[in-house]
């Protein structure tokens, strides 16, 4: 819908006179006129909800006392106990909630870097041993058995 | 339509374009009484029920029709408004926030009963049906009023198509007559932003009147 009958639309389906550029668009504009026909059908629709003077209700007397006694009832009720609580509980729950994740959340990756940077030193040692395994002889077999206690150890 | 109380004008220095205050709702009477019962004075809460009784059982009665089911739905809006009152956080006037209750609780409530006849029907054969279709006591089944009732039944179908909001501010502008200007004051909102709402709101009805089946009245 364009600008000139989006700006109007309100005041013409409430009956208030519109512009004469409001009417000229509609004349030159079908997919305008199209949508503002549709809306105008819904409006007078919606307008059965409107009650006649003669249809109207009073409230008997003591009504207050049935509406007291309804919430009486609703509070001695368990199942209110559940939805009972207001905004606040809701909101402290899903704060705790979110700091829980975020304690767990650190733990796990603060685990995770320790554990990457241990299989890395004991790969770097068994790396160092085992090259000296093969360079230095009889040397060589002791800190082989050395890096291999080291990484038992571990 | 009565103009709100406390709705100012005042024109700008230099602009010809007025700028409206926003309506303090929590520093008049009615935000006293609501801030007593808030904190749980049971007589400001009944002084509250008794000063919008009327208005709830008009607007259940302009939307469900069924004068027996009008009280037991208004006893179920209060009780909303006084379990949920502490939430209320003078944005928009009280009535403005019992209506959209109002409004919800009698469209759970069509809801409700849509879903309690279906299973009810689906209990039952095909003639039962038909024999308690014809024994409805709201069903005058001369055309004028079924063509008002298929009427009342589709725009009700299409109002559940759109949001709690949407569907009260259409009925605050439809229904109760209020205009965009005081509609922006009840709820706190600039005037282009209660025209763009209305606007994205009507635009839903027509998208859902264009999938659902027409019964043909809408015209008429």
């Amino acid at each position: 819908m364009h600008d000139e009958i989006l700006n109007e639309l309100e005041g013409y389906l409430s009956g208030e006179p519109v512009s004469r550029s409001f009417t000229r668009h509609l004349e030159v504009c079908p997919p305008c006129t199209r949508e503002v026909d549709e809306m105008e059908q819904i409006s007078e629709s919606l307008h059965s909800f409107r009650l006649n003077e003669t249809e109207a209700i009073a409230p008997p007397l003591g009504f207050y006392a049935k509406v007291a006694r309804s919430i009486e009832a609703e509070q001695k009720s368990p199942l209110w106990g559940i939805f009972a609580p207001d905004l606040q509980f809701f909101r402290k729950v899903a704060f705790a909630s979110l700091m829980l994740l975020a304690v767990l959340g650190s733990y796990l990756v603060s685990r995770e870097s320790d554990y990457a940077s241990s299989v890395a030193s004991e790969q770097a040692t068994l790396t160092e041993h085992n090259g000296a395994v093969v360079h230095q002889g009889p040397a060589g077999d002791r800190q082989h058995m050395l890096g291999t206690l080291v990484a038992y150890e571990h | 339509m009565a103009t709100l109380a406390g709705t100012l004008t005042l024109p700008s220095i230099g602009n010809k374009a007025a700028v409206r205050t926003r309506v303090d709702y929590q520093n008049t009477q009615e935000g006293a009484l609501v801030r007593r019962a808030q904190s749980g004075d049971e007589t400001a809460f009944q002084e509250l029920v008794e000063k919008y009784q009327s208005k709830v059982f008009s607007i259940i009665h302009g939307i469900v029709r069924q004068r027996n089911d009008v009280e037991d739905i208004a006893q179920q809006v209060f009780a909303k408004v006084f379990f949920s009152i502490r939430n209320f956080d003078f944005r928009s006037s009280l009535i403005t926030w019992i209506y959209k209750i109002t409004v919800n609780e009698c469209f759970d409530y069509l809801r409700k009963k849509k879903v309690r006849k279906l299973v009810y029907e689906s209990d039952l054969s095909e003639d039962e049906v038909r024999r308690v279709e014809n024994t409805e006591p709201s069903v005058d089944r001369q055309p004028s009023a079924d063509a008002t009732l298929a009427r009342r039944d589709y725009i009700l179908k299409l109002m559940s198509r759109v949001s709690e909001e949407e569907r009260a501010l259409l009925m605050l502008k439809e229904v109760e007559g209020y205009s965009v200007e005081e509609l922006a004051d009840m709820m706190s909102m600039n005037e282009n932003t209660i025209k763009v709402k209305l606007f994205r709101a009507r635009q839903k009805l027509v998208k859902a009147s264009q999938r659902l089946e027409r019964p043909g009245l809408v015209n008429s």
